[in-house]
C-alpha cells in the first residue's frame, strides 16, 4: 500500500522546490537559478516518466538523459560555488569526460532499457566528493558552518545526503528490478530519500529568495 | 543459490547505504565539530588581542596621567612660582598686569591639567568647580547627592576624566543649550546620569571614527568595574547612564548632604 502510494505520489517531490523557485527565480545569483533549473528538470522528466509509466511504457530512457543533465548542472552549480576558492580547471574536465563516460556506458554497457549503473555510480561518488571538497573549503575560509541559515550549505548538504543513500541503489539497480517485497522497500527507500532531498532544497531555494 | 545471491546483494545494499550514511553524517558532525574548534581558537585569539590592547591602552592613560601631574605641579610650583618673584620685581607699572594675567594663565593649565581640589575635596567638589567654569558657555543642571563621599583615586580620576569627555563631546557634537547631570551613590554604587538636549549624536560611529575619547571613556569606567549606557530619549538626545557597583568608600568627610545647582 504505502508502495503504491509512494510511486503515485513521487511527482508531488517536486511542488515545493518548483514552486518556491518560480516565485523567487528573478532574485536569485546564478548559483540558485542553475539550482532552479535543476529542479525545473527533475519536474520535467519526472512527469514524463510517469506518464509512461502510468501508460505502461519502459521511462529508463529517461534515466540516460536525465543523469546526464543532472550531472552538467550539479557541476555548473558547483564550479561557481568553488571557483571563489581556488582556480576551479578540473570541474570542467570532470564534466566533459563524465558526458563521453555516460554516452558510452550507455551505448555499450547498459541499454536504454537497463539503468545507466556505471554513469549513475560515477555520478554519486563524484557529487559526493564535491560536496565533501566544498565543505572543507568553506570551513576553511569562513571557520563556521551554520546550517540553519546557509542556503549554499543546505544544498550541499542535501546534496551529500541523497547521493550517498543511492550511490549502492543505483550500483545494484539492474538486479533489483524483479517485483518482490525486497525491491519494493528499496526503492521506498529511495522515495524517503527523496522527499528529504527535495524538500531541503526547496527549503533551501525559499531560504536563497528571503536573502 | 540464486536465494543468496539475492540475500547477498540486498545485504550490501543495505548496509553500503547505511555505511555511506553513516559516512556522510560523521562527516558533517567532524566538520560541525572542527568548524566549533575553530571558532573557540578565534574567540580567544580575539580576546587575548582585547586584552592586550586593554592592557595598551591602560598604560597610556596611566602614562598621560602621570605627565598631566607632573606638568601641572611643574607650573604651578616652578613657573607660577616664578612668575610670582618676577611681578615683585619689576618696576614697570604696565609690565605687572602682563605678569598678573600670564600668572593666571599658568594657574588656569595647571588647574585643567589636573584640579587640585579632586585630591583635596573629591569628585563632587572637583565635578562642581568643573561645570561651574562650563557655565558660562551652557545653562547646567547639576545635581550630587552627598558631596563628601570620597572614593579611591582612580575611580575619582576615572570619573572626572569622564564627565569631562562627555561635556567635551556635547560642546563638539550635540549643539545642546542645557546638561543636566545626577551623581548619586546608594548601596555601594555609584550612578551617574548624564543628558544633554542636543541633536544627539551617532555613538557607534563616534565610537569608531574619532573614537580614542569614547574608547578612554568606555576603558576608563571598565577599569572600574562598572558600565556605560547610551540612551536615546524621543527628541534624539542622548541619555548616559554610568553605574559602577560594589565602590567602597575611602573615607566620608563631613555629615551627608546633598548639592544641586
Amino acid at each position: 500500500m504505502i508502495f503504491k502510494f509512494l510511486a503515485v505520489t513521487s511527482p508531488l517531490v517536486f511542488i515545493l522546490p518548483t514552486l518556491v523557485s518560480l516565485r523567487n527565480i528573478k532574485k536569485y545569483e546564478l548559483k540558485f537559478r542553475i539550482l532552479s533549473w535543476h529542479v525545473w528538470l527533475a519536474f520535467v522528466i519526472e512527469m514524463i516518466s510517469y506518464w509512461l509509466w502510468m501508460h505502461k511504457q519502459s521511462n529508463l530512457f529517461l534515466l540516460h538523459l536525465y543523469t546526464i543533465l543532472e550531472f552538467e548542472l550539479v557541476s555548473l552549480f558547483y564550479i561557481i560555488l568553488l571557483k571563489q576558492y581556488s582556480k576551479i580547471w578540473s570541474i570542467p574536465t570532470i564534466m566533459i569526460s563524465f558526458v563521453v563516460f555516460a554516452i558510452i556506458d550507455s551505448l555499450f554497457f547498459h541499454d536504454l532499457n537497463h539503468f545507466n549503473v556505471f554513469a549513475r555510480s560515477i555520478e554519486c561518488l563524484i557529487i559526493i566528493s564535491y560536496a565533501i571538497y566544498y565543505l572543507y573549503k568553506h570551513l576553511i575560509s569562513s571557520k563556521t558552518i551554520s546550517f540553519r541559515n546557509d542556503p549554499v550549505l543546505l544544498t550541499n548538504t542535501a546534496f551529500l545526503f541523497y547521493f550517498s543513500v543511492s550511490f549502492f541503489l543505483f550500483l545494484f539497480s539492474n538486479h533489483i528490478m524483479a517485483e518482490t517485497f525486497k525491491t519494493y522497500l528499496v526503492w521506498t527507500m529511495h522515495s524517503i530519500a527523496l522527499w528529504i532531498y527535495y524538500t531541503t532544497i526547496g527549503i533551501a531555494l525559499w531560504k536563497a529568495g528571503k536573502k | 543459490m540464486e536465494g543468496w545471491q539475492e540475500v547477498d546483494i540486498y545485504f550490501v545494499l543495505y548496509a553500503g547505504t547505511a555505511g555511506m550514511l553513516l559516512l556522510c553524517f560523521g562527516m558533517l558532525l567532524f566538520f560541525r565539530g572542527y568548524s566549533k574548534r575553530l571558532l573557540a581558537e578565534q574567540e580567544e585569539k580575539n580576546r587575548m588581542e582585547l586584552d592586550y590592547k586593554d592592557k595598551l591602552l591602560y598604560s597610556h592613560i596611566q602614562a598621560t596621567e602621570k605627565e598631566r601631574a607632573r606638568i601641572a605641579r611643574d607650573l604651578h610650583d616652578e613657573v607660577g612660582a616664578s612668575l610670582s618673584l618676577l611681578r615683585m620685581q619689576v618696576t614697570n607699572p604696565d609690565a605687572k598686569p602682563i605678569i598678573d594675567s600670564t600668572i593666571d594663565n599658568v594657574r588656569r593649565i595647571s588647574y585643567d591639567l589636573l584640579p587640585p581640589t579632586l585630591g583635596v575635596f573629591g569628585i563632587a567638589v572637583a565635578l562642581q568647580t568643573f561645570f561651574e567654569k562650563v557655565e558660562h558657555n551652557i545653562a547646567i543642571r547639576f545635581q550630587v547627592i552627598d558631596e563628601h563621599l570620597r572614593f579611591d583615586t582612580v575611580t575619582e580620576l576615572s570619573v572626572y576624566r569622564v564627565v569631562q569627555e562627555l561635556v567635551q563631546n556635547t560642546f563638539k557634537h550635540s549643539g545642546a543649550d542645557k546638561i543636566d547631570f545626577v551623581m548619586e551613590y546608594k548601596n555601594d554604587q555609584l550612578t551617574i546620569i548624564y543628558h544633554d538636549n542636543g541633536k544627539g549624536y551617532d555613538y557607534g560611529s563616534q565610537q569608531k571614527e574619532n573614537g580614542l575619547g569614547m574608547k578612554n571613556i568606555a576603558f576608563r569606567i571598565k577599569q572600574c568595574g562598572g558600565t556605560l549606557q547610551y540612551k536615546r530619549r524621543t527628541d534624539n538626545s542622548i541619555e548616559v547612564h554610568i553605574s559602577i557597583p560594589q565602590l567602597q568608600i575611602t573615607h566620608h568627610e563631613h555629615n551627608a548632604h546633598s548639592i544641586s545647582r
